[in-house]
């Protein structure tokens, strides 16, 4: 029955798991990613970067490296215009602020070439102390973004409590360890303007960027992004682009950098590590009165904070506390510049709630599944920013993952195993912006997309064909992706807020949408004449515009079209009568509203459009001899809103649970006095497919009043609870709590000890 | 930061001609057998003074044979051919088989030797613990000759082994002992890791007391070199085995302290050794028949 309505409302191809349309693409290697991009006659540039995390530069020599055959340019932070102090130059300036932070760099004929001329050149460095513990930056007041909720008085509340319960959390540095590393390639345009291609998930971002720091017009800068090996928030940064589009421009001859593997990962942005205090008034029955929340997170040398809004969403938006006060920072150190991180500060700020919520269940004694329930934020009701919660459903996603996992059972395992299982939940904000997407319904009843759309592995191309052969009516293969072809690109595709945030489906499916209902308007008005019908009645369906009430008057879309005469006569349709188009444009605004500084509170609209609500359970087994965990099943539901093709949707929320599963049991990037000790694959550990547990998904259904047949993002929400779940799960196994992350083997049996066993 | 850039790629057709090879570029060569060291260590700016690479593949050294005593298994035998082999199937070298099969992920398996895990004296991996406990012999050729050079000798320090620069590993021999079994134990930190610690254990038994007559324990991970587990092999020596004799025994102290890394800290060794100990003691002690 289900499904019937599903059909009635939206007919067959929306919320239909087809196969991807870039599979046979990705499988064969004809999918082209940024490494396999070049232009003739291209240089290979190179960066000198400094082993120091802190220094000043006293002087560079170039003499010896501008010696060496086949150089054709070498740059300096000298050669960009200043920036505004504490942004994040191209090249460093005068001051290095982090470990293999780039000083100069080479384009030269050869990479030999350039590899030479980078070891000739000569830096002198007066090394400065540097700092990486983020309290002493707070005290040093290296604070680049401060953000506050105050709601209530909880500070009188706590008098008052019943019970006052506090406790410090930890996470670790993680890295992205995408399998592309970071690779561009520039040309310098005949019209004096730049191409780049190469790996961000924001091309406009990028464009703006280059456009700014190079001095370029704005459409003077091309920026294409194909197939993306990988992202996660992970490629934008953009210094590396500037420098080889810098490059080019000066030996006016296309210039391509390359990464090398630990370049990639000592040179882009990490997962801010974080400290968070949290101290929580709570009744005898088990309600919290109030809630303070002190997060400090490490942002490296050049964190603005921009994302900080996103940690205090997360933190207000699952339970209802009448009393909440949060005071969270980015501060500024002398580690790798910390940037997003699928779920950005989000994942930090709900570990640390969902770890002390157990704590609280735990000393009040009271099941945490039944706690969490008496405490969540009710649909309808506003959070402590003053953002009313709508199409929510915690209660059901916790409900349904305690009823999968069976909670309050446990099977019997064999020495030295033990069982546990662990509950938590998170929500994920929405980002909002403006998107752009234009449609070309062909002669054919093809339908051509152009739209400026990142593939970074989400199957998005998918999703976005769906949608507008639904539109249409067509076949899938009817729709020519133009993103598919030639990456996504801001020179005619508009423009875009990119992948970040998981927005692409629901705003640049929005805007597809939108363009599609153009375009069909478009032709049903064309068809009106031919049929005399009005447009408002005809139906745009399988290639024909045809009446709705009177199947006997239809047209071919072909049929609208006039047949241009050329050389004797023949060729292709491909006119309108008239001489119009049928191209449907669209540009979906999303608009967001700001925080007032001193309370948090939202002003003047929504800031997150709408939110996502996610719950999880783990069941794990605990080695009590070497502190090992196994987890042997987690079970994950998420409100998708409308799952357009459930298949996808489920990859995405099961790659939340092994991305955040890896970080939870083992990664974490370790230095010493700045430097990056492993940054490679074989010290740097993340699960693979063979760590693997069972992963049950659960998709719930509360439709959003925005996203495109009412999906919401998915490819985010379900990374903030594992961490939690599996801790919980692991105190429920063998009865330590571990506040740090990651929660290793050797972390769970040390704590064991500390307990006597 | 200096590059590994190496300018020659010396394919020998012969050990002859190898060992040619390696007298003349002596320091300034390395051995090619797996390429998977060579890849990982170039790959973190190391070896930047080699300028030789010495690709060791057409020396016919792939082979894994028995006789009466003894268990050969060429240098340029990979981990994925080990552990397929018949050879070493029931007998006393099972540890070998059993840690070339446990090694992960495939594309190592199917790449690196039984040469580049031993040769290039990296105290992490898994087989060195595994030839010290099954009390194995190198042989080694050079111009000057050939030489036999026991486990217990080959290990010196992290990088280090009792092989010259001239020196070619050519088969590493294990001796067939009867009624003895062995066993491989590693823990790592995820499925595809190298070792936080590592055991491997041999076990042999009187035939007619079926008491321990010779064991032999080897840990990995823990020093600059695979250590033996002097006294928890004494502990086992004359005496029958039982849950407790292998409780004891495991839980002997060490008489070294076991070195940190990021990975682990030496207090964490100290706990799961024992464990791994008992573990790798049980599985071959039940293999000795």
């Amino acid at each position: 029955v289900e499904q019937e309505a599903v059909l009635a409302e939206h007919g067959p191809l929306i919320g239909s798991s087809i196969v991807r349309v870039d599979s046979v693409q990705k499988v064969t290697g004809r999918a082209l990613y940024s490494s396999e991009q070049g232009f003739p006659r291209m240089l290979c540039g190179r960066i000198k970067r400094c082993p120091l995390a802190s220094a000043k530069i006293l002087n560079i020599d170039l003499t010896k490296a501008s010696k060496v055959p086949g150089v054709r340019a070498i740059i300096t932070g000298k050669d960009f215009r200043a920036l505004s102090p504490g942004s994040f130059p191209p090249l460093a300036f005068s001051e290095v602020r982090y470990a293999n932070q780039g000083v100069a760099a080479v384009a030269a004929i050869t990479k030999d070439a350039a590899e030479e001329a980078v070891e000739k050149i000569e830096v002198d460095y007066d090394e400065l102390p540097g700092i990486y513990d983020p309290e002493q930056a707070l005290s040093l007041g290296h604070v680049a973004r401060h953000m506050r909720v105050r709601k209530g008085d909880p500070s009188r509340v706590f008098r008052t409590s019943d019970y006052v319960i506090e406790h410090n959390f930890s996470t670790a540095m993680e890295g992205h360890f995408l399998l592309e590393r970071l690779s561009f390639a520039t040309q310098p345009d005949a019209d004096g303007g730049i191409t780049v291609v190469g790996t961000t998930g924001v091309p406009s971002w990028l464009q703006f960027t280059l456009a700014d720091v190079l001095g370029l017009d704005l459409h003077l800068v091309r920026v294409r992004v194909p197939f993306l090996g990988g992202w996660f928030g992970g490629k934008n940064e953009d210094h590396t682009a500037i420098v080889c589009a810098k490059l080019a421009l000066i030996c006016h001859r296309p210039v391509k950098i390359e990464l090398t593997r630990e370049e990639t990962i000592t040179d882009t942005g990490v997962r801010h590590p974080a400290t968070i205090f949290i101290k929580d008034g709570i009744t005898k029955t088990g309600r919290i009165d109030a809630r303070e929340i002190r997060a400090v997170f490490n942002g490296g040398a050049y964190s603005s904070g921009l994302l900080l809004q996103n940690g205090i969403t997360a933190s207000v938006s699952v339970y209802d506390i009448p009393n909440i006060n949060i005071d969270a920072y980015v501060v500024n150190t002398n580690l790798i510049s910390a940037l997003a991180k699928r779920g950005p500060h989000g994942t930090q700020m709900v570990w640390a709630i969902e770890s002390q919520m157990d704590y609280i269940a735990d000393t009040l004694r009271i099941d945490p599944i039944q706690f969490r329930l008496r405490n969540i934020l009710k649909n309808g009701k506003e959070n402590a920013i003053g953002e009313v919660m709508e199409s929510m459903n915690y209660e059901s996603c916790i409900s349904k993952v305690a009823d999968a996992i069976e909670w309050g059972t446990k099977e019997s395992v064999e020495n030295p195993w033990r069982i546990g299982k662990g509950v938590a939940t998170g929500v994920k904000w929405e980002a909002g912006g403006v998107y752009q997407a234009k449609v070309h319904v062909k002669d054919t009843g093809k339908v051509e997309v152009w739209v400026n759309l990142i593939e970074n592995g989400q199957g998005i191309f998918t999703g976005i064909t769906q949608i507008v052969a639904h539109e249409f009516g067509i076949p899938t293969e009817d729709v020519l992706l133009l993103p598919l072809v030639y990456g996504a690109e801001t020179a005619v595709s508009g423009f875009s807020g990119g992948a970040s945030a998981s927005r692409q489906l629901v705003n640049i499916g929005k805007a597809v949408k939108i363009a599609c209902e153009d375009a069909k308007k478009k032709i049903a008005n064309k068809a009106s004449i031919a049929l005399k019908v009005d447009a408002g009645k005809i139906r745009i369906h399988g290639g024909r515009a045809t009446d709705a009430n009177d199947s006997s008057k239809s047209i071919a879309i072909q049929d609208l079209f006039i047949k241009p005469q050329l050389l004797g006569g023949y060729g292709p349709p491909v006119a309108v009568v008239e001489g119009k188009e049928f191209v449907g444009e669209a540009t979906w605004v999303q608009k967001i509203a700001t925080p007032d500084p001193e309370t948090g509170r939202v002003v003047g609209g929504r800031l997150s459009p709408s939110y996502i609500n996610v719950a999880q359970a783990a069941e794990v087994l605990v080695n009590v001899e070497t502190g090992q965990v196994k987890v042997k099943r987690i079970v994950a539901a998420q409100d998708v809103g409308k799952a357009i093709n459930p298949q996808l949707v489920k990859w995405q929320i099961i790659s939340c649970v092994m991305m955040g599963l890896s970080a939870t049991l083992s990664e974490e990037l370790v230095h010493s006095d700045g430097r990056i000790l492993n940054p490679n694959f074989a010290d740097y550990k993340l699960l693979t497919a063979m760590d693997t547990p069972r992963i049950e998904t659960i998709l719930i259904e509360t439709p959003d009043k925005d996203g495109p047949y009412g999906a919401k993002p998915v490819g985010e929400a379900n990374i903030l609870p594992v961490a939690p779940a599996i801790r919980n799960a692991v105190h429920d196994a063998v009865g330590v709590w571990i506040d740090d992350l990651p929660i290793t083997s050797e972390k769970i049996r040390m704590n064991m000890k500390r307990r006597g066993n | 930061m200096a590059r590994f850039k190496p300018s020659v790629l010396e394919k020998p057709s012969s050990v002859e001609e190898a060992l040619a090879l390696l007298k003349k570029w002596s320091t300034s060569a390395r051995i090619v057998a797996g390429n998977t060291t060579l890849h990982e260590l170039s790959g973190q700016g190391g070896l930047d003074d080699v300028n030789v690479l010495i690709d060791i593949a057409g020396l016919g050294l792939s082979y894994v044979t028995e006789d009466e005593q003894t268990v050969h298994v060429g240098a340029m035998t990979t981990f994925s051919k080990i552990a397929k082999s018949k050879a070493l199937e029931a007998g006393s070298s099972y540890a070998l088989k059993e840690a070339s099969e446990k090694l992960k992920p495939i594309q190592i398996r199917n790449m690196g030797t039984i040469d580049g895990s031993t040769a290039s004296g990296i105290p992490l991996y898994d087989l060195p613990a595994v030839l010290l406990a099954l009390d194995a012999k190198v042989i080694s050729k050079s111009v000057e000759g050939t030489k036999t050079i026991g486990m217990d000798d080959f290990f010196l320090a992290h990088f280090v082994t009792a092989l010259a620069p001239e020196d070619l590993l050519v088969e590493v021999q294990i001796p067939i002992k009867k009624r003895s079994g062995s066993s491989f134990v590693k823990l790592g930190r995820t499925s595809v890791d190298y070792a936080v610690v590592n055991a491997s254990a041999r076990v042999t038994l009187d035939d007619e007391s079926h008491k321990v007559s010779d064991a032999r324990i080897a840990l990995g991970a823990v020093a600059s070199t695979p250590i033996r587990h002097r006294l928890a092999e004494q502990r086992l020596i004359r005496a029958k085995i039982s849950e407790d004799v292998i409780a004891e025994a495991s839980s002997q102290p060490l008489d070294f302290d076991p070195s940190p890394s990021i990975h682990a800290s030496s207090e964490y060794k100290r706990i799961v050794i024992p464990v791994i100990v008992r573990d790798c003691i049980t599985a071959a002690a039940s293999r000795a028949r």
